[in-house]
């Protein structure tokens, strides 16, 4: 069995193609779903996979550049700025208490919530005592202090809804675009500042509450 | 397309309330959840003003179920 997991969805036919003589049979995976190629597989059925693909990665992205739209990391970033992010983002998962960072654990990726709700819990003194400091939903980051800093993460953070689903994006992959197009670098470190600030805010109001 | 980042605190901090985005400005009387629990919109304050779509609201929330623990 051969796999190949396909970044580029334009090379996807065409390595299928070039590899269907050489392999007994071929697995390709793409955006995490499954296609299984053999020798006998015909041309006109992989371009039908291709044309699968082609739709399935084209959905995904205008349905991913819609969310994006409403998260305040990406405010000010034209639409093809937002489709460049979106090719870069890998959606997860989570069931309720499934941790998504561990505090004191290093990490390099940036996590956006766009369905449910996640805890931030923060350890303190004693290794069994857990603060929550704050839930967080739809449209909020975590991890970005490990994205800025690369330092460890600063609190566990983990799923309290059922379905709660996250879309995933790896440092290096998020500063080289950042590099390579200065004013979505320029914007998205406003906009974490933003965001640090505000929940800066959150935690002051809310231990004034006390 | 307005957005608005509510960051709901509560009352007696009791729980660490939330951060969620909004499709409308939280409304004083206006019932919630958060998880499990159940809260009363009690105070709405905008403290910075809004960039682009984004508005960025401070809700202070009083809890309406129980404390579980």
């Amino acid at each position: 069995m051969t796999f190949i997991v396909l970044q580029n969805l334009w090379q996807s036919a065409t390595l299928v193609i070039a590899k269907r003589q050489s392999v007994r049979k071929l697995q390709v995976l793409f955006n995490g779903r499954a296609f299984s190629v053999n020798k006998k597989t015909k041309l006109l059925q992989l371009w039908k996979i291709r044309y699968k693909m082609i739709l399935s990665d084209r959905d995904r992205l205008m349905e991913l550049t819609n969310i994006l739209r409403k998260i305040e990391l990406f405010n000010g970033l034209s639409k093809d700025e937002l489709r460049r992010l979106a090719s870069k983002c890998i959606e997860r998962r989570l069931e309720r208490g499934e941790v998504i960072t561990t505090q004191g654990v290093r990490g390099d990726e940036l996590f956006i919530v766009t369905e449910g709700l996640v805890e931030v819990l923060i350890t303190e003194g004693k290794k069994d005592s857990h603060k929550i400091i704050v839930n967080l939903g739809e449209g909020q980051l975590v991890g970005e202090m490990s994205l800025v800093d690369k330092g460890p993460r600063s609190a566990t953070v983990r799923a309290i809804t059922d379905s709660t689903v996250v879309q995933v994006i790896h440092r290096d992959q998020f500063e080289a675009l950042c590099e390579e197009n200065t004013h979505i670098g320029f914007v998205v470190m406003r906009n974490i500042a933003t965001d640090l600030s505000f929940k800066i805010r959150h935690r002051n109001l809310s231990e004034g509450s006390w | 397309m307005a957005v608005f980042k509510v960051s709901y605190v509560v009352m007696g901090g009791e729980h660490p309330g939330a951060i969620v985005n909004l499709d409308h400005k939280p409304i004083i009387g206006e019932l919630i959840t958060l998880g499990d629990h159940a809260f009363e919109v009690v105070e709405v304050l905008t403290l910075v003003p809004p960039r682009g779509d984004f508005h960025y609201i401070h809700a202070t929330i009083r809890r309406l179920s129980p404390p579980q623990d």
